[in-house]
């Protein structure tokens, strides 16, 4: 699996299609954790493309989801697939997690 | 029934197109085998997606948390999953050699909570039991065996 990074300034937006196993999901923490050391002040984790995500994926987001809330910046899942977005609903997790849609917005 | 030694790194028929046997050691590295296998066995009969994709979750879910917490990590151990296609469902049953472990017996998590107060564990169970629409647990001997049924319906 490849994440394909879009950075505008302090900007970061992480596409992580496919699959989001337990393997991925340490990838994905990674790919987080080197945008907040390169001061990311926003994060956004497209799921436009993932077919599902493991609990340990869920883990990393909530997890830094909270850490970048505390730190007054933000991170968020954009777009999640229909797939994405039954598993969020399952947890609890989708309307604290999911950005609202943007109206007019690329994302 | 399976001889093999696990972790050979392919599924092989059983009894028919509609079965398939993978074996692997308790190693999170082994666990896309089982994922190649229910691709393969989904393509030959072109089974419904959502259907595929939840077993993908929950048997991903169910083997970390062998791996993770079964009690003989590295190659000591072993789990069995066999696929079978039935009429109108698709059955996987999950045998290993962990500690007794009753999924069916874990707490319920409460999704209700604030973010703040979510628990971060413990979602794994969660998943599985929202991702399959059967689950059923015993043990037998020394091992566990966990069977997952999930209807082959599109939606």
């Amino acid at each position: 699996m490849e994440i394909t990074k879009i950075i505008e300034r302090d900007n970061w937006e992480l596409m992580v299609p496919g699959r989001i196993d337990g393997a991925a999901a340490n990838q994905l923490e990674v790919e987080v954790l080197a945008a907040i050391r390169a001061g990311a002040k926003e994060i956004f984790i497209n799921l436009s493309q993932a077919e599902w995500i493991c609990s340990a994926g869920i883990r990393v987001l909530l997890q830094y989801h909270r850490q970048m809330k505390t730190n007054g910046k933000s991170l968020l899942v954009t777009r999640p697939s229909p797939g994405i977005s039954e598993i969020l609903e399952m947890t609890g997790f989708k309307n604290v997690i999911v950005e609202e849609a943007r109206p007019g917005g690329a994302r | 029934m399976s001889l093999d030694a696990p972790g050979r790194g392919r599924g092989k028929p059983a009894a028919g197109p509609g079965n398939l046997e993978v074996s692997l050691h308790h190693l999170a590295s082994e666990i896309p085998l089982v994922h190649e296998a229910l691709d393969e066995l989904a393509g030959r009969h072109g089974l419904p997606a959502r259907c595929v994709a939840r077993l993908h979750l929950a048997l991903e879910e169910h083997l970390a948390n062998i791996i993770a917490h079964g009690g003989k990590p590295g190659p000591a151990g072993s789990i069995t999953v066999r696929f079978a296609l039935e009429p109108a469902a698709l059955r996987v049953e999950i045998e290993d050699d962990a500690v007794p472990f009753n999924p069916l017996e874990a707490p319920a998590v409460n999704t209700a909570l604030p973010l703040e107060e979510k628990p971060l564990g413990g979602l794994g169970i969660h998943l599985i039991r929202k991702s399959v629409d059967e689950l059923e647990y015993r043990r037998a001997g020394n091992r566990n065996v966990l069977v997952m049924k999930n209807r082959l319906t599109a939606r």
